[in-house]
């Protein structure tokens, strides 16, 4: 994997005290990867932009991480998930460096009592085994498949991202078109649990139980409360609609788009800055009209696109005499329950799996039975650490060196997702065992006797599931153990309560309180988990739409 | 201050403060229910209690309207936002009438904003709004408590609504004034109030109080307890709308239209010059009313809520609230017709066994006025 370090940005002049600056089309706040999406097609459409970061590191904080020495892993997301396809060839992030070295993932499941079943990252193309095909409820997974991806192709623009000024339809405006097959089967999808869609198809099985794992991972919804279904929708929506990214491993990881999308800023010459922080956006006559600056100084725009979190917006930025009431309740939530963990390991040696050797490039699952994650997942809601955890597990070398003769220089390094875990974002030591024990117990049942081979490894948890999963401190070194793990509470915020729940949070956030050139595109306007940048795609695109109407970008 | 629609079917309504000294002056025995709290519909009669406000001074149990005390540097700026009464520009002592929107502009409730000093405002509203109030308040430093079940509030109608408050003790310089005092000894806050033509005083006190100060009004002479029902022809008189009878609470959306200040003939309340308020964005960008709630007087002395409001012989509305007035020797209603159908000349059907229909037309009432007044000034801006 990449180790290569991003060059470095420029920090940019700095607004001083006292100076009003004119002159500007656009100014962007917040350097994450959407941040950065919404920069470059501004800039690249012509607008004079301006990239304000709160942080020096552009791009997002601590995308790569150190785990020993020359061990650099991507840290957070560590597979991208529907990229914005019209990103991507309307940047051209092809040309700066972004290269997959998978696009579509095949995944192989792994289950307690069950041979693993692999599914290819194509929906077309059906069991990559005809041993699959032999198992018992294959032909009705088969035939539920088929309609749900048909039912996700149809929902999947609505889940994309939120909508900006009326562009693109909403959930119920495309059930309500459908025709009359599709839509009773439409809603059900987008409003019924897991158990309540599956329990008709499947009386148990390995196959309800990956359907099971996939629907709920790394959300706050339990497979038997409502709207969980629309966890699956959402997860093969990509897949569904052709998407390349929908489940995708760039060279480098994930952070190789972000850096991608910082040579993009740079190259189209946005006026980056950074660390700057700011005061306060201004509002005249309830249109946007500049942002002030902490340091005193203010920059003059008629358009703001916003890409930190929608509380920093209504606490600090907007302040709640500009925001009306009804956008604060709606963006505002309250804490979630649940939250995923993350493991990065690095192995005394190279992978290797013997005959399924093409295994260890592919996307490992392991689904618990659907009734264990019930179970956790009640469990997890009352503050205990669950024994089953659904797992997502990548070997990065193996990916990128998939197709090569040998695994002799596969990179020494897994990373891992479990879900779902109780939010607590202050964990006493005895948490933090029964975290560390559950992780690695269920590992286990995707890499046999992964424990003898752990060189280090860092697991951290109470993490948000919806974004990347927290800063690093403060950690907490395993007394026990010392050689093999650190163990880190990351206090980010919880899992959101379900894709429907994201999905209307996002396009509420998306309005920003319907302010006149202010454009929202932080975290609470992404549905899904991954790294996708459609907010900030889309945020640009209805800022020039706007500035254009009025005459303010030409 | 209006009161909210009754809600006959709560159970077991608590008593107001003042329910003692009312049910003991109350002859014609006849409550009802508003926002939980029992209240007197007639003392004696309509007729009676008309003919005392128009000569001199009555009082009303005004126990079920909702107080909220608002504190904190950012006060008057929550206020600002939750309001359409200009809070900001209040001083000490000062009152006005504002609306509580949503963000699409659409009319939840009625409300008045009194600063009774630099940090502390009075909010009245006719329903509570516990819920919103906390959604308002968050990132402002205020605190504020829904105080209406620790004071007692009473209001002085008539002509001599002012001069029988200043003889108790309270003294107020004028219209939209809030002064306190005492009243035999008891701290009262004292707002002037304007009922339509008829001006006013509301007197809040603290609950324990609330005996002491009515038998202190009621020793003056020629004063005499009102009920709800004669407030009622007050209110429409007056053209003030009534929230739950006139029209939905936009809280409680069940209704598709959404009523905008303009669609309640009170544009005037909500003037997007004032400065930000929550539901200016949304005002801004409203359509104009497809329906309108309008004053009518009938040609007849019976009429009932939910009778139809004809134009040029057509179905375009419906009456919403509707009193006798004794003054005007006829129904005046309140009534929701399409904004379209106020060109031709209008009909109410009578209810059954008559069935005919009867001559309506539109009321001009202060509220109107001022709607009026407001339109054209706008208007001469714009031109």
């Amino acid at each position: 994997m990449s180790t290569d370090a991003p060059s470095p940005v420029s920090a940019g002049r700095q607004t001083s005290a006292g100076r009003i600056e004119g002159g500007i089309d656009a100014v962007v706040i917040g350097a994450g990867p959407n941040g950065l999406a919404a920069a470059a097609s501004l800039a690249r459409a012509g607008a004079r932009t301006v990239l304000l970061g709160a942080t020096a590191d552009i791009g997002g904080d601590g995308r790569r991480r150190e785990i020993a020495p020359g061990v650099v892993v991507n840290d957070g997301e560590h597979l991208v998930s529907h990229l914005d396809a019209t990103l991507i060839s309307e940047l051209g992030l092809y040309k700066h460096g972004v290269e997959y070295a998978a696009r579509r993932l095949d995944t192989t499941y792994f289950f307690d009592d069950e041979p693993t079943i692999t599914l290819s990252g194509d929906p077309t193309q059906g069991f990559q085994s005809p041993d699959v095909a032999a198992l018992p409820h294959a032909a009705a997974f088969q035939r539920f498949f088929d309609e749900m991806i048909r039912g996700a192709g149809l929902l999947a623009p609505a889940l994309a991202g939120p909508r900006f000024g009326g562009k693109g339809a909403t959930l119920d405006e495309i059930i309500e078109r459908a025709d009359d097959e599709m839509r009773p089967r439409l809603m059900r999808y987008a409003s019924a649990s897991v158990d309540a869609v599956l329990e008709p198809v499947f009386d148990g099985g390995a196959f309800r139980d990956l359907l099971t794992a996939e629907a709920t991972f790394r959300q706050g919804a339990g497979p038997h409360e409502p709207f969980s279904f629309l966890g699956l929708i959402k997860r093969f929506s990509g897949e569904s609609a052709g998407l390349q990214g929908a489940v995708a491993y760039p060279v480098g990881g994930p952070a190789a788009v972000v850096d991608a999308l910082r040579r993009v800023v740079q190259n189209a010459r946005v006026d980056i800055r950074a660390p700057v922080k700011v005061r306060d956006i201004i509002i005249e006559y309830d249109k946007v009209a500049g942002v002030e600056l902490a340091g005193g100084g203010q920059i003059r725009t008629s358009i703001v696109v916003y890409a930190e979190s929608v509380q920093s917006l209504l606490s600090n930025a907007l302040g709640a005499e500009d925001v009306d009431i009804e956008y604060q309740r709606r963006v505002a939530r309250p804490a979630g329950a649940i939250a995923s963990a993350q493991a990065l390991i690095k192995l005394t040696k190279a992978p290797s799996a013997g005959d399924e050797a093409s295994a260890l490039a592919n996307r490992l699952v392991y689904a618990p039975p659907a009734a264990a994650l019930r179970k956790s997942f009640n469990d997890a809601r009352a503050g205990a650490v669950p024994e089953k955890l659904a797992v997502e597990a990548i070997f990065p070398g193996a990916i990128e060196r998939a197709g090569a003769d040998d695994n002799d220089d596969i990179a020494p390094v897994l990373s891992a997702i479990a879900h779902p875990l109780p939010f607590d974002p202050a964990p006493s030591q005895e948490t933090m065992d029964a975290v560390e024990k559950a992780v690695f117990d269920n590992l286990e049942l995707i890499a046999p006797g992964l424990a003898k081979h752990i060189d280090v490894a860092e697991i951290r948890f109470a993490a948000g599931a919806g974004g990347v999963f927290g800063a690093p401190s403060p950690a907490v070194k395993d007394e026990k153990d010392a050689k093999s793990v650190l163990l880190t509470a990351a206090p980010r915020g919880p899992a959101p309560a379900n894709v429907f729940d994201q999905w209307a949070r996002a396009n509420a956030a998306a309005t920003a309180s319907d302010v006149d050139g202010l454009f929202f595109c932080g975290p609470e306007a992404e549905i899904g988990v991954g790294l996708s940048c459609t907010a900030g795609r889309a945020a640009a695109a209805a800022a020039l739409r706007y500035g254009r109407k009025k005459g303010r970008v030409s | 201050m209006i009161f909210a629609a009754d809600d006959p079917l709560r159970d077991t309504p608590k008593p107001t403060a003042l329910f003692a000294a009312a049910a003991s002056y109350c002859e014609a025995n006849a409550w009802t229910s508003v926002n939980g709290w029992s209240v007197v519909r007639l003392f004696t009669s309509v007729e009676e209690e008309m003919r005392a406000v128009r000569s001199g001074a009555v009082i009303a149990d005004l126990g079920a309207i909702v107080r909220y005390a608002v504190r904190g540097e950012d006060a008057a700026e929550m206020l600002a936002r939750l309001t359409t009464a200009p809070a900001m520009r209040l001083k000490a002592g000062e009152s006005a009438r504002g609306l509580i929107l949503t963000d699409q502009g659409a009319v939840i409730d009625l409300a008045e904003v009194s600063r009774l000093s630099d940090e502390l405002f009075l909010l009245t509203t006719p329903h509570p709004h516990g819920r919103r109030m906390r959604l308002a308040a968050r990132g402002f430093n205020v605190a504020y408590d829904d105080i209406s079940a620790q004071v007692a509030a009473l209001g002085i109608f008539g002509p001599a609504a002012r001069e029988t408050a200043a003889k108790t003790g309270v003294d107020l310089a004028g219209e939209g004034a809030t002064a306190s005092g005492h009243v035999r000894g008891v701290e009262t806050a004292a707002r002037s109030t304007q009922f339509g033509a008829v001006p006013g005083v509301e007197l809040v006190f603290p609950r324990e109080d609330a005996l002491t100060v009515w038998e202190r009004l009621m020793r003056v002479e020629g004063v005499c307890p009102i009920g709800l029902d004669t407030l009622e022809v007050l209110r429409i008189e007056s053209g003030a709308p009534r929230t739950g009878a006139d029209f939905i609470s936009a809280e409680h959306k069940i209704t598709p239209h959404v009523r905008t200040p303009a669609a309640l003939g009170l544009p005037h309340l909500a003037p997007l010059e004032r400065g930000w308020f929550n539901g200016r964005r949304g005002l801004r960008g409203a359509a104009k009313p497809t329906r309108r709630l309008v004053a009518l007087t009938l040609d007849t002395e019976e009429a009932a809520p939910g009778g139809a409001v004809l134009a040029d012989a057509r179905p375009a509305g419906r009456i919403t609230t509707c009193a006798y007035s004794p003054a005007a020797k006829r129904v005046i209603a309140f009534a929701d017709v399409a904004a379209a159908a106020l060109k031709y000349p209008l009909e109410v059907a009578a209810p059954p066994p008559a069935e005919e229909r009867v001559r309506a037309a539109l009321l001009e009432t202060p509220e109107s006025a001022l709607a009026r007044d407001f339109l054209a000034m706008q208007k001469k801006s714009t031109e």
